[in-house]
């Protein structure tokens, strides 16, 4: 079930929460993990399995690891923890790519396996992972009731495109959690933001990159604003879910990590990475890259460090090497901002950090959105002005053809609220009304709630991108 | 003693902006549930889903999750207002189309024709070709007529810079490739001043049909009658038509249907024949006038095979290949023929080739929208 469908929002939505505010509230654990198992399986009936199955394995570790403290044996627990979290997502998430892989390089024919991907399992095996990791090093005590366990792992809210939220941080919260109005109205109204960003703002900018994804001829001019558009849509689709789970978090008592500040005002990659799918980047921080020896043992390993980080971060992303290739773009110039650019940076003036930083993430959502190598090249010359060479009917340099132009008249307004939405202005503005007007800003949420409405009742264009986690 | 006053007013005022966001969405989905069900959309023509029955079965395979959803959706209440509320709303924001319509000038809708598939339409082309040859080759002269958009005759009202194909550049290929094409655009454009294609539906209109026929004579080597023969009955003043439906409400005023027929055509002489068992004496059926699709008022709308006796006796027996772009054209061709067979392959069963050849037709036409001939395989 995706949070942007009437099934949700009219059907699961309510009911849940009234069956669960009106039980008492030593019940709650088990209505939130009953409520999310069936949010899961009405997608996937059958990967529920999957999403059991994982629960049991790190709780049962959890417990071993805890029982066998300070022995050789939690050490075994751990590693088979990690074993078979990782195994899982090898067989469902990358089983196919790596067997195509295979047969190309040696040219032998081993059928491929046709799994399709469990919804949200990125996810949920890191969450597992960072569980059982967690107890291994005390910084977690263990959880004995598998009901809680279970309401952690499959909990709705974030379990289908995070943010990844480590059992430390909603561990306490799990036990004892309180809930006032002021929670269930701050969560709610989170929740329409971050619905309005999906169905009002990410939708039609899909549309319009869709648009340009699917024509033969792209003017220079067009390749820019077809890739404005997608950098826009996945931004607000996935900050837009990260903020309709934090706002049903919070409904419940929980308080998930942010997940996005403002990324696009970036003045490095450095910044860039601190800002976007922040809980993705803690987790690999905490989990990989410390472990490994972080930044400790010497220029030369930190290197080696930075470049396995961002190969698993980028592949992490979907089964395609492209996504590799996407990681290591980005390690690249992360590295190159640790040895020399940063510092260059910081004193240079905002116009060029800031286009420094805006042009390295839109060239690398083009290795984002295309997961053919040829059509990825063909669209970054199209980026140089030098795509309609030899083509009579293209248009020259980066001047718009006809049809960008119509574009841009058909999303010029949306476009600029696109912008102005990367932006802390709408914040700093909203906060300033909300202290003067609490009453207007109710009023703005319900006309907000009615857009969505109408916006989904009109469009039936309402794909979820994230899928592929 | 007054911290304690402001605290409480504060929650209070929570309290009831919780109250007030909360229960404008309670009262929603009361409204939802205690209205009846809808069971057609006039606006959409077309059938809404009621409440779906639960099976196990149903709900394994995904259908009962997509039916709930649509059935959602689909009740939703006040859900042509929403969406209304939503087509204004966009296009005060610029927006210029929605579902393939331009919102055009002058509050034209026109349909949007800014793709196609040069793979199918080459194979049309061929199809057609060899369909025509082999039909002449057994003594019938030939034609093709594909009837361009209204975005390609009438310009003028489109959005600037919609991105529309160069229609002509299609019709002079099939020009080349299929002998004995017709083309009618220029004869279209010339009138394009005038009322020749509704500004809420995708076809042309009885006069636009009428430009297209005397160029369809013209350059057969034949003569047309001219326009002041014919009777001009207006049938509607109210029709809304495909564009305005998939437009998607669009605050618009209704379009005008004309019947264009020389007097006393229709009556005992006349016989159509729709392969119902009965014979009708005229090609309108007024009852679809009372109906959302208006446009049936012509010919009852798209059957395989429709037999039109028209009582001119010359002999001549023509066999009309077509979409439903024919069924106003038809009009102007009751004087011409002995007999007229009318034939929608998207429903004809049989071989075409072979039903033909059985026939002993003396003329052949295939008349289609070059949109439509663009996009969808024909098959002959």
């Amino acid at each position: 079930m995706v949070f942007s469908s009437f099934t949700f929002l009219m059907g699961f939505l309510p009911l849940f929460l009234a069956v669960y505010f009106l039980l008492p509230v030593r019940l709650h654990n088990g209505m939130l993990f009953l409520g999310s198992l069936i949010f899961y399986a009405w997608g996937e009936p059958v990967y529920v399995t999957l999403l059991l199955f994982s629960t049991l394995v790190d709780y049962v570790h959890g417990i071993l690891v805890d029982r066998f403290r300070g022995r050789r044996a939690a050490k075994a627990a751990l590693l088979s923890s990690v074993l078979i979290n990782a195994g899982l997502l090898c067989v469902f998430k990358y089983s196919g790519l790596l067997v195509e892989t295979w047969n190309s390089l040696t040219g032998l024919g081993i059928p491929v396996p046709g799994f399709k991907l469990p919804i949200g399992i990125s996810f949920y095996t890191f969450q597992t992972m960072s569980y059982t990791i967690d107890v291994y090093r005390g910084k977690a005590p263990v959880q004995k009731n598998i009901i809680a366990f279970g309401a952690y792992v499959s909990m709705f809210p974030q379990l289908i495109a995070g943010p990844i939220v480590r059992y430390v941080s909603v561990q306490k919260e799990l036990d004892q959690r309180s809930v006032c109005s002021w929670d269930i109205y701050e969560g709610l109204r989170r929740f329409l933001v971050g619905l309005g960003k999906k169905v009002l703002l990410a939708n039609p900018f899909g549309a319009l990159w869709n648009l340009y994804l699917g024509r033969p001829d792209v003017s220079g001019f067009g390749s820019w604003l077809g890739i404005l558009a997608f950098g826009l849509q996945i931004y607000y689709d996935f900050s837009g879910y990260s903020d309709m789970a934090i706002g049903l978090g919070r409904m419940l008592g929980f308080s998930f990590p942010e997940n996005f500040a403002y990324p696009y005002i970036s003045r490095s990659i450095t910044e860039f990475w601190r800002r976007w799918h922040m809980t993705l980047g803690t987790w690999f921080r905490e989990y990989v890259y410390i472990p490994l020896g972080g930044n400790r043992k010497g220029r030369l390993c930190q290197l080696r460090n930075l470049l396995i980080v961002w190969a698993l971060t980028g592949i992490w992303h979907g089964a395609s090497w492209n996504f590799l290739l996407w990681g290591l773009y980005y390690a690249s110039f992360l590295i190159l901002e640790k040895l020399f650019l940063g510092k260059w940076l910081e004193k240079a003036p905002g116009v060029l950090s800031h286009g420094y930083a805006l042009l390295v993430t839109a060239v690398g959502w083009t290795l984002f959105a295309f997961e053919d190598l040829g059509a990825w090249a063909a669209w970054l010359v199209r980026m140089t002005g030098f795509g309609g060479m030899g083509n009579p009917s293209g248009s020259l340099w980066l001047f718009p053809a006809g049809f960008d132009l119509y574009q841009l008249m058909n999303f010029a307004p949306l476009l600029v609220l696109g912008l102005l939405g990367c932006t802390e202005l709408p914040r700093r503005l909203g906060k300033g009304m909300l202290e003067r007007h609490p009453w207007a800003e109710t009023g703005c949420l319900l006309l907000l709630l009615g857009a969505c409405v109408a916006w989904l009742a009109a469009d039936s264009y309402n794909p979820f991108l994230y899928f592929r986690f | 003693m007054d911290n304690k006053d402001r605290k409480d007013k504060k929650r209070f005022q929570r309290t009831g902006q919780l109250g007030l966001l909360a229960g404008a969405w309670a009262l929603f989905l009361i409204l939802f549930l205690a209205k009846p069900a809808v069971v057609f959309s006039e606006a959409e023509n077309r059938y809404l889903q009621e409440k779906p029955a639960f099976t196990w079965n149903a709900l394994k395979s995904g259908v009962y999750g997509e039916e709930l959803e649509k059935w959602f959706s689909d009740q939703l209440p006040y859900r042509d207002s929403l969406v209304q509320g939503k087509t204004l709303l966009s296009r005060a924001l610029g927006r210029t189309e929605n579902q393939g319509i331009y919102l055009g000038k002058n509050s034209y809708l026109l349909e949007a024709f800014q793709e196609y598939d040069p793979e199918i339409f080459q194979e049309n082309l061929e199809s057609v070709g060899q369909f025509l040859e082999a039909m002449e080759e057994k003594g019938m002269e030939g034609h093709l007529l594909l009837a361009p958009t209204a975005g390609e005759v009438l310009p003028h009202y489109l959005p600037a810079f919609a991105p529309e194909l160069d229609q002509e550049q299609l019709l002079s290929q099939a020009q080349v490739q299929v002998p004995g094409t017709i083309l009618v655009e220029d004869a279209l454009k010339s009138h394009s001043q005038e009322y020749v294609y509704y500004r809420t539906d995708h076809h042309w209109t009885s006069l636009g049909a009428y430009y297209a026929y005397e160029a369809f004579r013209e350059q057969t080597g034949r003569e047309a009658l001219p326009q002041e023969a014919y009777e001009e009955e207006i049938l509607s003043r109210n029709f809304y038509g495909t564009s305005y439906s998939r437009a998607g409400s669009y605050d618009i005023s209704p379009d005008s249907i004309m019947a264009m027929y020389l007097p006393g055509i229709e009556g005992d002489g006349l016989a159509v024949d729709y392969g119902d068992g009965k014979l009708y004496h005229s090609i309108y059926d007024r009852s679809f006038l009372k109906k959302r699709d208006q446009y049936r008022v012509f010919l009852k709308g798209n059957y395989p095979l429709v037999k039109i006796h028209t009582g001119v006796e010359n002999g001549k027996k023509l066999l009309l290949v077509k979409d439903s772009y024919a069924n106003t054209f038809v009009q102007f061709l009751l004087t011409d023929y002995q007999e007229i067979q009318m034939v929608d392959l998207r429903h004809f069963k049989a071989s075409l080739a072979e039903y033909a050849a059985e026939q002993d037709f003396t003329e052949v036409l295939v008349l289609y929208q070059v949109k439509k001939f663009a996009q969808e395989r024909i098959l002959f």
